[in-house]
């Protein structure tokens, strides 16, 4: 089969949230001896972007964002082996440490978000829900972060925004991490007043909104 | 010992005890439910039987009770005086049996006996007999066989009153009223008999208050007032009340001062249009969700503003209304539902109370349907509970064109020859769409293929045009889909953790801000409930308020209650791990399976 036609079909498989197309096509295409660093730029990446092209235009909701992003997490779990084989690395675009505050166990948004941020190709740090603020730090010293995420499903519970920003000045790293927040009552003026890096609305314009604070975005 | 035969009439019913059994308690061991007011003491002379046939032997002919009865043939008799000494044959007359009520109008078939914690007794304060004992108060409770009876200071003020009159005026005797708290505290002493036996029911609720007048007596509902909470001024959902009691004590304090206040000015409007005054309330039940319980005591809520969501109380004795703030009568008392667990208050207890979800046998489920909506479980051995986040979407906040379900709200339609139908509460021009409306609208769109189950609008548009100005768009309908998921995806989960089917369940019960107007055939078709049998689902309206008015009429179910909620099990669905998966299935528009 032609590249071109296995890449249109990978990235058809993940618009359709076809995880077990996508697996078919990763496990074809090292038999095919193709270049797996190339497979996931051509083949997967296109797809995870129409599927955000599609939830902005309200076509897709969360059932069919999940799919899609597990259909490209385990297309990506079938390349890595390989691509670290190759000693290559592929070189992740950056990696974030996120999870839900201390005091809130709502989780169900910020996975959606890692997921979609894995599936563009993040290395993501997923550390749960109820997460105590120090540990968001040390994970990050730990695995040398650039972005800390943050997800607040309560009015009640969005200090914890508030206080991790004050703990990394207080810990002199303020200047080290790129902190975004999110969740129902999060908002961009809250986002601001707290002084973190940024907010997002919803797992797509997340991947948007750590592309751009990496200098990744190629300007939408 | 030899059986004694009991026959009794007019349904010739036949009973048996044995020799020395008191007559009352055996009516009541089987089943035939006497007044027992007094706890068969023969104080409240409400246990009346006609002997027809056979001997018996009576206790005492307690002057107080039998005063009842004077005016009766002498076969007459009070059940709880007498003792079984030979076969009887007897006649219950109608009066003698609890007078029942029926609290829901709709529900599976339940009556309660009324039985309130507030009770006039009248006796006569008879000098002549008062000189053989210790005190007054002592007087009073051999007078009302009574020994658990004591007497606070402002009920002695009057009694010294009383007797102070009796001293000048020279009488001998005097009749004078009681009014007494659970059977065991002299509240008020009078000899005008100017208070009533009033109570109110109040539905204490994040967006509404409803308050209702209650005859304590009859069991009659002489009126009801509701407004906004006013605490909505500073935050639509209970978490930013929350976030604000925490921030500083001053705001606890007025939102304790407005939530009062708001009460307050209900009671009172309550009473001027029924021409009483607030003083007439001798008791007020309040049924209000967690946080309101607290919010209402100007308690710190900062424990329910994280996980683990722990309330600083379950349940508390009843509190003195001055204690409260509450303007009823300033000796009256505050008795509040019992909150269960995390924000599932004592709406939802005295919400499952009012279906008596506990006593009946299951498998039953309970749906409270508002932003947040509470689903109850059971089967015989257990019961569970969960609060889950709907949004607001069926309460017709958060969409373009939503209304609560007032005048001129969408709240309805039908599909007639393939032409919508449209109905608007009080048949008033189309102003907003409301929850019932929402839901019929969903699914006849669905039917129509002009929404795809995913949620999304066919043919890539982002608006349905309704009428002129109301519409719904691509963002309404993913509201609604959240609203829906969450309901469903709640109770599929605790179905799972009981291990029961829908098709398993014997009733469904729908409580909340929906109305009676919701259709249930459309629910279905967009999944919000499983199908079962029209006759197994009952739309039960209020039933916080309905709890409410149960709990002030009949006493002893606020022991039950206690001991139901022991049976109890909270579940955290966010805790529950597959949770996830089960709201993202639940987010298509489809029916159950």
């Amino acid at each position: 089969m032609e590249k071109e036609k296995i890449y249109s079909l990978m990235s058809l498989a993940i618009i359709e949230g076809n995880q077990e197309e996508a697996i078919r096509l990763a496990e074809e295409a090292l038999k095919l001896n193709l270049d797996p660093t190339e497979v996931i730029e051509k083949g997967y990446i296109p797809g995870i972007q129409k599927v955000g092209d599609l939830w902005e235009k309200g076509e897709y909701f969360l059932p069919e964002l999940i799919a899609s992003s597990e259909a490209m997490k385990a297309a990506m779990a079938i390349l890595e082996p390989e691509i670290k084989k190759r000693d290559k690395g592929l070189k992740a675009k950056g990696k974030v440490v996120i999870g839900t505050v201390e005091g809130d166990i709502h989780d169900i948004g910020k996975n959606i978000v890692a997921s979609m941020l894995q599936a563009s190709g993040f290395e993501v740090h997923d550390l749960g829900a109820d997460v105590k603020l120090e540990k968001f730090i040390d994970k990050a010293e730990e695995v040398g972060a650039d972005i800390i995420g943050l997800s607040a499903l309560l009015t009640t519970t969005m200090i914890g925004q508030k206080k991790l920003v004050e703990i990394l000045k207080e810990r002199q790293l303020r200047e080290r991490y790129k902190v975004i927040v999110g969740g129902a009552p999060v908002t961009a003026e809250w986002a601001k007043s707290i002084g973190a890096d940024g907010y997002a609305e919803n797992a797509v314009t997340a991947v948007h909104l750590v592309k751009e604070l990496l200098g990744q975005s190629k300007g939408r | 010992m030899k059986k004694i035969k009991i026959i009794i009439k007019p349904d010739n019913k036949i009973i048996y005890g044995q020799k020395g059994d008191n007559l009352g308690r055996l009516l009541k061991q089987n089943g035939i439910n006497i007044n027992d007011w007094c706890n068969l003491k023969g104080i409240c002379g409400q246990c009346i039987v006609e002997i027809i046939k056979g001997k018996i032997k009576e206790k005492v002919k307690t002057k107080i009770g039998y005063n009842k009865i004077k005016s009766r043939p002498a076969n007459y008799t009070l059940a709880c005086q007498v003792e079984l000494i030979s076969d009887l044959t007897i006649n219950i007359p109608n009066e003698t049996f609890m007078k029942e009520i029926k609290i829901l109008e709709r529900g599976l078939e339940t009556k309660w006996p009324i039985n309130p914690a507030v009770k006039e007794y009248i006796i006569k304060l008879d000098e002549r007999e008062i000189k053989r004992v210790k005190s007054f108060q002592h007087y009073l409770k051999r007078k009302l066989k009574n020994k658990k009876l004591s007497i606070n200071w402002q009920a002695l003020q009057d009694l010294g009153e009383i007797v102070k009159k009796i001293k000048q005026e020279n009488n001998q005797e005097k009749k004078i009223s009681l009014i007494i708290y659970e059977n065991k505290e002299i509240l008020k002493i009078e000899e005008n008999f100017k208070t009533k036996s009033l109570g109110l029911a109040i539905d204490l609720g994040t967006t509404t208050i409803v308050v209702e007048a209650v005859n304590l007596k009859t069991g009659e509902i002489i009126g009801k007032e509701s407004d906004y909470n006013q605490q909505v001024k500073f935050g639509a959902d209970i978490l930013s009340r929350i976030a604000l009691a925490c921030s500083d004590k001053s705001k606890l304090k007025e939102l304790k001062e407005v939530v009062i206040e708001g009460l307050n000015q209900l009671i009172k409007n309550l009473a001027e249009r029924l021409k009483l005054m607030p003083e007439d309330f001798l008791e007020a039940v309040i049924a209000g969700n967690t946080t309101m319980n607290h919010l209402l005591l100007g308690l710190p809520v900062d424990s329910l503003a994280q996980a683990p969501f722990l309330s600083l109380f379950s349940s508390i004795a009843p509190l003195k209304a001055v204690e409260v703030g509450l303007k009823i009568n300033p000796r009256g008392r505050i008795y509040l539902a019992p909150n269960i667990q995390g924000f599932v208050g004592g709406d939802i207890s005295a919400g499952l109370l009012a279906t008596n979800f506990f006593a009946s046998t299951g498998p039953l489920a309970f749906i409270d349907l508002g932003t947040n909506g509470e689903i109850a479980l059971k089967n015989n051995k257990h019961i569970i509970v969960t609060s889950t986040a709907a949004g607001p979407a069926f309460e017709g906040a958060s969409l373009s064109c939503g209304l609560p379900a007032i005048p001129g709200a969408i709240s309805r339609v039908k599909l007639v020859n393939g032409k919508k139908q449209i109905e608007t509460i009080n048949n008033l021009p189309a102003k907003g769409i409301c929850g019932s409306g929402l839901v019929d609208l969903l699914a006849i769109f669905l039917q129509q293929g002009i929404i795809e189950p995913s949620g999304k609008i066919a043919q890539g548009k982002d608006k349905i045009n309704l009428l002129e100005n109301i519409f719904l768009t691509q963002e309404d309908i993913r509201q609604a889909q959240l609203a829906c998921a969450a309901i469903k995806a709640g109770l599929k989960l605790l179905l799972r953790i009981l291990n029961l089917k829908p098709h398993d369940l014997k009733a469904l019960f729908l409580a909340g801000g929906f109305g009676q107007e919701l259709s249930i055939e459309n629910s279905q078709v967009i999944g919000l409930i499983p199908h079962l049998d029209l006759e197994k689902i009952f739309f039960v309206g209020n039933t916080s308020l309905a709890g409410a008015s149960l709990l002030l009429l009949n006493q002893p179910s606020r022991k039950n209650l206690l001991s139901f909620l022991k049976r109890i099990k909270y579940i955290s669905l966010a805790n529950q791990e597959d949770f996830q998966t089960y709201f993202l299935e639940a987010l298509r528009f489809e029916p159950w399976p």
